[in-house]
């Protein structure tokens, strides 16, 4: 009967101090200091104390978490996305993204998924500002981070640094020779980047 | 004066915490001390339950396991914890005592 009463608290409760709640119980019910009665009916509202501060605790953590959340709207809504990582505009989901690297420490690596297949994106940088970011998926590189053209650089002066852009069709619209690619992330790349990524369809 | 403000309190960490500023022990050893001290006899599910906070809390910690029981202790924090928690309800019990002492009969 204890252990069964014991096994109504939270998992996390019980593993820390299952065992020794059950030994100090069957040990007063022994030595006849509470009756079995008793002793249930206090591991029956010990577990229901534990589960309402358990409760309790996940209120607390709501309004952090919506809070992250409006930050990370807030941040995506005015920095554009677009400058930091044209890629992920393709997917609607690609906020989740941007929440995971507010939890997540730099340098980060997330799941995320290009043309529904998943993919794994690496970043180095801080929020807000020009990143180096790796963009892999079935093995094989498909965006490297603020990546840039000679000609690039001209066009969009003033602007903010991109990834090749139309990045929706998986076609960087201003490609260029490897050895003219100009890194300007964080990430001292040299890294084989097909012309043409092949996107599953 | 402290004795009879904590007598039959609800604030069970506070007995506790008072039982482990006299030596480390187990759970068993807890309910026998508090009972013989405060006149207040707490269940397992209770005792672990406050047990639990004030290890959260990082005023009590837990020592080795010793015949699957592990003995508890007061840290640092816990005691500065009780000592202002004794000291304010020694305050107020004084402060009551006078006027009692002080009002018609």
């Amino acid at each position: 009967m204890i252990g069964r009463l014991v096994a109504l608290y939270p998992r996390g409760w019980r593993e820390r101090y299952g065992a020794e709640v059950a030994g100090l119980t069957r040990e007063l019910v022994a030595a006849g200091q509470v009756s079995r009665l008793r002793a249930g009916l206090d591991l029956v509202s010990g577990a229901a104390g534990e589960w309402r501060r358990l409760a309790v605790r996940q209120v607390n953590l709501a309004p952090a978490a919506a809070a992250a959340v409006g930050v990370t709207l807030v941040v995506r809504a005015t920095a554009g996305g677009g400058a930091r990582r044209p890629y992920f505009d393709s997917h609607p989901a690609s906020w989740l993204v941007d929440l995971a690297e507010l939890a997540l420490p730099r340098p980060s690596v997330s799941m995320t998924f290009m043309r529904r297949r998943p993919a794994v994106h690496a970043g180095l940088g801080r929020l807000g500002q020009p990143r180096g970011e790796l963009l892999l998926q079935r093995g094989h590189l498909l965006q490297a981070g603020d990546v840039r053209c000679p000609r690039d650089e001209r066009a969009d002066a003033g602007r903010p640094a991109a990834m090749p852009r139309n990045s929706r069709r998986g076609r960087p619209s201003s490609p260029c020779p490897e050895d003219q690619r100009i890194y300007r992330g964080q990430l001292p790349l040299k890294v084989s980047v097909p012309k043409q990524p092949e996107f599953p369809a | 004066v402290t004795a009879d403000s904590i007598r039959g309190s609800s604030d069970r960490g506070i007995l506790i915490l008072t039982s482990l500023a006299g030596s480390a022990k187990h759970g068993y050893a807890l309910i026998k001390d508090i009972e013989e001290f405060a006149g207040v006899r707490l269940g397992a599910g209770t005792l672990y339950g406050a047990i639990g906070m004030l290890e959260e809390a990082g005023l009590i910690e837990a020592l080795p396991a010793e015949d699957r029981r592990h003995p508890y202790q007061i840290t640092a924090a816990g005691r500065d914890h009780l000592r202002a928690r004794l000291s304010e309800a020694a305050r107020i019990a004084d402060i009551g005592l006078r006027r009692i002492a002080a009002a018609p009969a």
